[in-house]
């Protein structure tokens, strides 16, 4: 029988391959460049692979400050807004879009390596969240974690997959072929760029300003009310009375550990507003959920809300800051940890 | 490492470049000894210690095989490599499961036993690895092979690269001649070789992770819950995925060694273009077939011997081929129906052959359907997660069940479009070979071939899997 697929012959014919290769780098590499140059123009930011919180991971391991929680802290601590303010090393920022922070913190206090300070995003809806809801994607974080932590090939890997997206534009999920088509068929030409994207040291801005431009916009006039109706969704069921308590006891025991160890814990509520806040409050009143983690913890606890320094700022979904903001915020609460606590 | 991964784009280009450097051809040859060994410590570092086991015992055994003249001293050296490595495989890949049959096989004596248990990482690539210098030892026990007269040129054909993880299952007589000559691959291998690693990572990452993965995922873990469609869908799916995960781990392998300039046998040639049993394992996943006929079904008695004992001779050399690919009864069963269905192709043939031409196009095709959907069958058993499930599939897909859909359109699509895309493509290339089809293209095809593949690697976002045959 000849050889085929994969034709191993050492008789390989002269196929004039070499031309071959060199015109399809050319058209490839010209195309590449084309595109990025294209999506660049339009607006599209590179946006670091979801990987990147391994890095981070690894990084909170190494006694550096270390952030857990939701997209909320994610989108308003600039972290170089931190540094520049409270100095030392750029902290470890793990939050994540709907990420609830029993899970992490508890992944912290496993680790023995972890003794620094750590700021939890306690925002009641994702914490107290019974359904299952908050965190879809935090186990797949950890398992790759997991991974970059035992394979020396998957830490590496991990680096590089990074690197190569924190440059290129056309590696953000907002480009890829499945958005583009989609916006195509809609007849709507190429995707709108992302409002947000997830920088290298997984700060994630967010544009609002330049996405209401030209936009009579005020919080009350329903910005948020096509959002509402998901957003009530992903609230799913809340915890019962005794599974708060059960809550709050694996939050305290997580934040001990890290504290024998010579670390500190606080606990934080980020600001929101208009109908989103509403809505919270309907489903999370906070006199049964976050009042009773303020009680029940042995750590410092800092509601948003009760601040003077961190209330007043635009909140255009009613639930992230924009990224104007996210500077004076971060050095605002830098501040009101560090020099009062 | 993998080969769908940046690092080992990064990997081989240093070991490439390495290897490209007018330095001697012994200095080369340690180079690529050297990135073998990272390429598998990359991996999990402590078991390169079991390779340099296997290598080191195999080695020794083999030259004092050769250097006996003594027949029981010879025996005791190729049983001393025999219990090395089918050692080191019985251990980490078949204790757990030979512990929890013998537990069940107590439990059914009335006799209760609770063992620790027995959680062992597998090595990978251990099963490719140990059959290949097994079969270095046995070769030269049976005077078919002179030791190699360089440990260097040994341990790299017991650890190149490119092979070692999962295959194809190179024999000495193939590597080690090549170790003696100075290599560098060619103007010609090196652009074959990167166009073979280019239509290996398309198989791989396009069509098998993004296009066919995550339908027989899904539906494979909702066997119990499936309907007819489905279970045929998620069948098809896997079918697919099998193949071009594995036969696009080979095409790389064999595309990444080409551009070193050494050659390895071909492990496909377009199996689902197979007109029976006898000849889709001729086509499918050759080395490890071959390794069998030459070191099993041979030394039982082959061809060679009654007629039951020819079919008791294939039924066990599937089934044993069955339990190489993973410590589970259900692939023993993948095995056991391969077995039945070369048995009862021998049948067939012996008594109806002279009635059906395999002149006709039609026939033949008919057969090679025929033959397509049987081994389809089979996969359902090698994907399922346990008995169970592959029950619940194998009802839904002949008798239906009352379950709703649970693919979309898309995936429909998907999975029919890259399904007839195989077929097709395999029928096509069934009596010819892939350079003769590609020559013909023309440098416009070609091209296009090419882009068309790159541009889809390039933007396909998902997740890194890796290879389904790096667990065997």
């Amino acid at each position: 029988m000849r050889s085929s697929t994969s034709s191993s012959s050492d008789r390989i014919p002269d196929l004039r391959l070499g031309r071959v290769w060199v015109v399809v780098l050319g058209l490839i590499t010209a195309g590449f460049v084309a595109w990025e140059v294209v999506l660049r123009a339009t607006g599209f930011p590179p946006e670091v692979s979801p990987t990147a919180w391994s890095i981070a991971r690894a990084r909170a391991a190494e006694g550096v400050p270390v952030i857990v929680g939701s997209s909320r802290i994610q989108a308003a601590l600039d972290l170089d807004a931190w540094v520049e303010a409270r100095g030392g090393p750029t902290p470890a920022q793990l939050a994540m879009a709907g990420g609830p922070a029993l899970p992490m913190l508890e992944d912290l206090a496993e680790d023995d390596r972890v003794d620094g300070f750590v700021l939890v995003d306690a925002l009641a809806f994702h914490t107290f969240d019974a359904s299952g809801n908050s965190g879809a994607s935090v186990p797949q974080r950890m398992a790759e974690y997991d991974r970059f932590e035992r394979s020396p090939a998957t830490r590496l890997e991990t680096f590089l997959r990074v690197g190569v997206s924190s440059l290129m534009a056309w590696r953000s999920p907002a480009a890829a072929p499945s958005a583009v088509w989609a916006s195509l068929r809609r007849g709507e030409g190429l995707p709108v760029a992302p409002q947000s994207a997830l920088r290298r040291d997984r700060f994630r801005p967010i544009d609002f300003v330049s996405s209401l431009e030209g936009r009579d916009w005020t919080p009350e006039d329903g910005f948020m009310v096509g959002e509402d109706m998901r957003f009530a969704r992903e609230f799913g069921e809340a915890a019962t009375a005794a599974g708060v308590a059960a809550i709050i006891e694996r939050l305290e025991a997580a934040a001990q550990r890290i504290r024998t160890r010579g670390g500190d814990v606080v606990f934080l509520t980020m600001p929101a507003c208009g109908p989103r806040l509403a809505i919270e409050e309907d489903r999370y009143p906070r006199a049964a959920y976050w009042d009773r983690l303020a009680e029940g913890v042995s750590f410092r606890t800092l509601n948003a809300a009760d601040e003077p320094e961190l209330v007043g700022f635009s909140c255009y979904d009613g639930s992230h800051l924009d990224r104007a903001d996210a500077a004076v915020f971060t050095k605002r609460l830098v501040d009101l940890l560090f020099s009062n606590g | 490492m993998v080969f769908n991964s940046l690092l080992f784009l990064a990997f081989f280009a240093i070991v490439l470049g390495v290897h490209s450097l007018p330095i001697p051809w012994r200095a080369r040859k340690f180079n690529l000894l050297v990135a073998s060994y990272l390429f598998y410590a990359a991996w999990n570092p402590p078991f390169v210690l079991l390779i340099w086991l296997s290598t080191i015992v195999d080695w020794w055994a083999a030259k004092w095989i050769e250097r006996s003249d003594d027949a029981r001293r010879r025996r005791a050296f190729l049983i001393l490599s025999l219990c090395t490595n089918l050692g080191l495989l019985a251990f980490f890949k078949y204790g757990g499961f030979l512990l929890d049959n013998f537990v069940v096989l107590l439990g059914s004596l009335g006799i209760e036993y609770r063992p620790a248990s027995f959680n062992l990482v597998l090595p990978v690539g251990i099963s490719f690895y140990t059959f290949q210098t097994l079969s270095y030892t046995i070769d030269v026990y049976r005077g078919k092979l002179r030791t190699s007269k360089s440990f260097l040129d040994y341990a790299l054909y017991v650890t190149f690269f490119p092979q070692l993880v999962a295959g194809p299952i190179v024999r000495a007589s193939t590597f080690l001649p090549q170790c003696i000559g100075e290599k560098r691959g060619t103007r010609s291998q090196i652009a074959w070789g990167f166009t073979l690693l280019t239509i290996g990572l398309f198989q791989k990452v396009v069509l098998a992770d993004a296009l066919l993965a995550p339908t027989a995922d899904l539906i494979f873990a909702n066997a119990y819950d499936t309907s007819f469609q489905d279970a045929w869908l998620g069948t098809l799916a896997f079918s697919a995925q099998i193949f071009y995960d594995f036969a696009g781990y080979s095409t790389c392998a064999i595309g990444a060694a080409m551009c070193l300039g050494f050659v390895l046998p071909d492990n496909f040639r377009f199996p689902y273009a197979a007109i029976g049993f006898s000849d889709f394992w001729r086509r499918w996943h050759i080395s490890l077939s071959e390794w069998l006929r030459d070191y099993l079904y041979i030394p039982l008695g082959g061809n060679r011997t009654s007629a039951v004992r020819v079919h008791v001779n294939l039924l066990i050399t599937m089934l044993l081929g069955g339990l190489w690919h993973g410590a589970a009864w259900r692939f023993v069963a993948w095995g056991g129906l391969h077995g039945i269905y070369l048995i009862v192709e021998r049948i067939l043939v012996a008594r109806f052959s002279r009635f059906v031409s395999l002149e006709s196009t039609a026939v033949r095709v008919c057969l090679a359907l025929v033959t397509y959907g049987l081994v389809c069958l089979t996969w359902v058993f090698f994907r399922a997660t346990d008995f169970a499930s592959a029950w619940a599939m194998l009802r839904a897909m002949t008798i239906g069940s009352d379950a709703n859909l649970i693919v979309g359109t898309s995936a429909v699509l998907s999975v029919g479009a890259v399904t007839l895309f195989l077929l097709a493509t395999h029928w096509w290339l069934r009596d010819s070979s892939l350079e003769q089809k590609w020559g013909r293209l023309g440098l416009a095809g070609q091209v296009i071939v090419l882009l068309v593949m790159l541009v889809s690697l390039a933007l396909v976002h998902g997740d890194q899997r890796a290879f389904i045959y790096f667990q065997f």
